[in-house]
């Protein structure tokens, strides 16, 4: 193990502003937002970290009694040091923490909408998203649609403020055709197609072929809204500052999102119970005025039941449609399976 | 209504435009390079210019702040005269269009500056968009702070002779870099270090060329000057042979690390006085800070794009020009 | 567009001679050839930009790698 040199004693500490630490229950996340990486590091070392702000490495050093805390101590700062997490500055009060806050000039950034059979009345849907700034949709369809209805759907889309739209169908014969799909997302580049339920021996050579044109092919199958709120390590994706800082402060899923169940009708998200009105009579924008819809874009992880205590709380994007039945809204997403306490996914 | 000059391709503009939306404030944008807004009529007695765009007539009068982040007009805002005319002219066919090219620039040049003395809120500006970078040196250096070495040679063996006196030497363009996209290939210009290794491959004379004293960086700095307020960002490069020298050339195992930093207060005067005396009241300032704990100014853009300074920052920069503006 | 493979540009010396030294010190890239991802919004007056959003908008896909 390699001493700290004596040159880097009157120097501090910085971790990178753009790495953001999460201290859970049995260890501490240091999520690396520029190189999409994540750290564990043992929470005796939380304290540590925050002593990094304080003072120079020297004077931490001096304020451990035992030689076998010093020799942790520098080999904790080498495993950052080689890491590329930081390094060794004269005055680390020019190099302040990210300030935490988060805004968007769009009331609305996202929306999921179901259907099923029936279709909605997507020129008006898509007018009122647009009129809120929504950049992102996502549309679940649960039953099979031919190909030239989901051109007609995405198509009424086209031209507005939509930066993105994510179209979940379930599998049909006609996507086999090699350009059937392909047709859409040219036409459309904002499109991206994912399709469920896909023969398995038909899987590989429909990707190889799709992988380019934005259309994935899944073996998975969709029944239902029901199907939502998975959390695993797996699913997290790291997102930059500004999208780690919105998952703190916020609920990471349900902020600025407005949803439309398979029915038809308004919600925070489809798998919900509680709705506000059906698209059909009411408007988007008289919905996002609604103090208990709104109530719940502000429920952060911080407030919720044991995930208070965990350090994925930066990357994981919560569910408060499907949650454990003790604790009513701030209650643990139920298809969690990671226990904090234990720091173990069951 | 607020009135932007700019680019249809400046990404900062729609990232403003977003918040003057969300801010309800009616907004204009005319842009250099299309062609979506004319020129109709001037009655400067009555406080007139008129313009029409989709359709729409606009009084930029009317207007209570104006963004100049691009010129914002050409030729393309002027109606256009029929290319396919070729009477003669005074023995030459191009005559008359040089001479309209000058007519647009006279016209351009006094619509710019009219609005300019008449807004309260005025973000940039027209005349002073154009910086000269050895100008801006030395007025740098009377406002007290420090420079990289420079010096303009013609040969190599002067070259030869600044790379055994300064050690590290590198090469910039006077002006603008190559920035240029075709239909299949980019281009770029890159800074780089001339050394012992690659100086025998250059050729012995050469258009004047700038040559600076390489600083041994800490980090580097952007700082975006806005209504006299600093915002700056420190870039730390991945201390590989590909970055060390210049962080805009991309390294794909290791991104460069954006992160917000300040600077003191007196380097924050001499900005200050700089900025003043350039006439600007906003650009983007790169510096770096040496191994010495100096800060080396290098350049001002007055077209800084600011949106790579604040996304990763979380200034909201963009959110800050549409409160103001 | 794509960031392909990053090359040197190399000129003769013939051009060489007659340009600035920066000219030896000059990139290039072949970028991909696609579709347009963006269009201009005659209402908004600027051009919008299709990007993949940086977090899921729902969690219905399983991304386990079993």
């Amino acid at each position: 193990m390699t001493k700290i040199e004596e040159k880097y004693m009157d120097k501090y500490f910085y971790l990178f502003a753009d790495c953001i630490v999460t201290k859970g229950f049995s260890r501490t996340l240091i999520t690396d937002t520029s190189r999409k990486s994540l750290y564990f590091i043992d929470n005796s070392y939380y304290d540590t970290l925050q002593l990094f702000r304080e003072m120079p490495v020297g004077e931490i050093i001096l304020m451990l009694e035992d030689e076998s805390d010093v020799d942790l101590f520098q080999s904790f700062l080498n495993d950052l040091i080689n890491q590329n997490l930081g390094l060794f500055v004269d005055n680390i009060s020019l190099l302040p923490e990210v300030e935490k806050v988060w805004d968007h000039p769009s009331t609305i950034t996202n929306g999921i909408i179901d259907i099923r059979d029936e279709l909605h009345d997507f020129d008006k849907i898509f007018i009122e998203y647009d009129a809120l700034g929504c950049e992102y949709i996502e549309i679940r369809s649960y039953s099979e649609r031919s190909a030239e209805d989901i051109m007609n759907i995405v198509s009424r889309s086209a031209g507005r403020g939509l930066k993105y739209m994510h179209f979940l169908t379930k599998f049909s014969e006609e996507y086999l055709a090699p350009n059937v799909l392909k047709e859409i997302t040219d036409r459309h580049t904002f499109l991206h197609l994912t399709v469920f339920g896909a023969p398995a021996d038909k899987i590989s050579a429909l990707n190889n072929f799709t992988k380019a044109n934005q259309i994935a092919f899944l073996q998975q199958d969709i029944g239902s809204s029901k199907c939502c709120g998975r959390i695993s390590l797996d699913s997290f994706r790291i997102q930059s500052v500004k999208g780690t800082t919105e998952n703190l402060l916020y609920n990471g899923c349900l902020n600025r999102k407005i949803s439309i169940d398979e029915r038809g009708y308004i919600k925070n998200c489809p798998s919900m119970e509680r709705s506000f009105g059906h698209i059909n009579e009411q408007s988007l924008l008289s919905v996002v005025v609604n103090e208990e819809f709104l109530a719940l874009w502000g429920i952060n992880k911080s407030m919720i039941n044991v995930c208070s205590a965990c350090e994925f709380r930066s990357v994981c994007t919560d569910c408060r449609a499907f949650v454990n039945t003790e604790g009513g809204v701030y209650a643990k997403p139920s298809k969690c399976k990671y226990d904090p306490y234990s720091g173990v996914w069951g | 209504m607020v009135i932007i000059f700019s680019r249809s391709d400046d990404g900062s503009t729609g990232f403003v435009a977003e918040w003057l939306g969300a801010f309800n404030k009616e907004y204009l944008i005319l842009n250099t390079n299309d062609d979506h807004c004319k020129f109709i009529y001037a009655d400067p007695q009555n406080k007139e210019i008129i313009f029409q765009k989709n359709g729409k007539i606009y009084n930029l009068f009317d207007a209570e702040s104006i963004w100049i982040r691009r010129t914002g007009l050409s030729s393309k805002s002027i109606i256009s005269f029929e290319d396919s005319d070729d009477r003669i002219f005074f023995e030459d066919t191009d005559f008359h269009k040089l001479h309209i090219k000058d007519e647009t620039d006279q016209l351009i040049a006094y619509i710019h500056s009219t609005l300019s003395k008449n807004f309260n809120k005025v973000l940039g500006s027209y005349e002073h968009g154009n910086v000269n970078k050895m100008i801006v040196l030395e007025a740098a250096v009377n406002c007290g702070l420090m420079v990289p070495r420079s010096f303009l040679v013609t040969n190599k063996q002067q070259l030869t002779d600044l790379l055994y006196k300064e050690k590290n030497i590198i090469t910039k363009p006077l002006g603008q870099g190559i920035y240029r996209l075709l239909e299949d290939i980019g281009y770029y210009t890159y800074v780089d270090e001339i050394d012992a290794e690659n100086i025998d491959r250059l050729p012995e004379n050469f258009f004047p060329s700038s040559i600076q004293g390489k600083i041994e960086k800490q980090y580097e700095l952007r700082v975006f000057y806005c209504l006299g307020k600093f915002y700056s960002m420190a870039i730390f490069s991945q201390e590989t042979e590909s970055t060390a020298t210049d962080f805009r050339r991309p390294n794909f195992d290791a991104p460069n690390r954006h992160v917000p930093c300040l600077i003191p207060e007196d380097l924050e005067l001499r900005l200050d006085a700089l900025m003043k005396d350039l006439k600007l009241t906003t650009g983007s300032i790169d510096l770096i800070l040496d191994k010495n704990g100096n800060y080396i100014f290098l350049e001002v853009n007055p077209v800084g794009q600011f949106s790579m300074t604040s996304y990763p920052c979380n200034y909201y920069l963009e959110k800050k020009i549409a409160e103001y503006l | 567009m794509g960031m392909e493979r990053i090359k040197k540009l190399k000129l003769k010396n013939e051009q060489l001679k007659n340009l600035p030294l920066f000219y030896n010190f000059i990139i290039y890239n072949y970028m991909e050839h696609g579709v347009p991802h963006f269009h201009f919004n005659e209402k908004k007056q600027y051009y919008i930009n299709y990007h993949v959003p940086e977090k899921f908008i729902s969690k219905i896909i399983n991304y386990d790698e079993d």
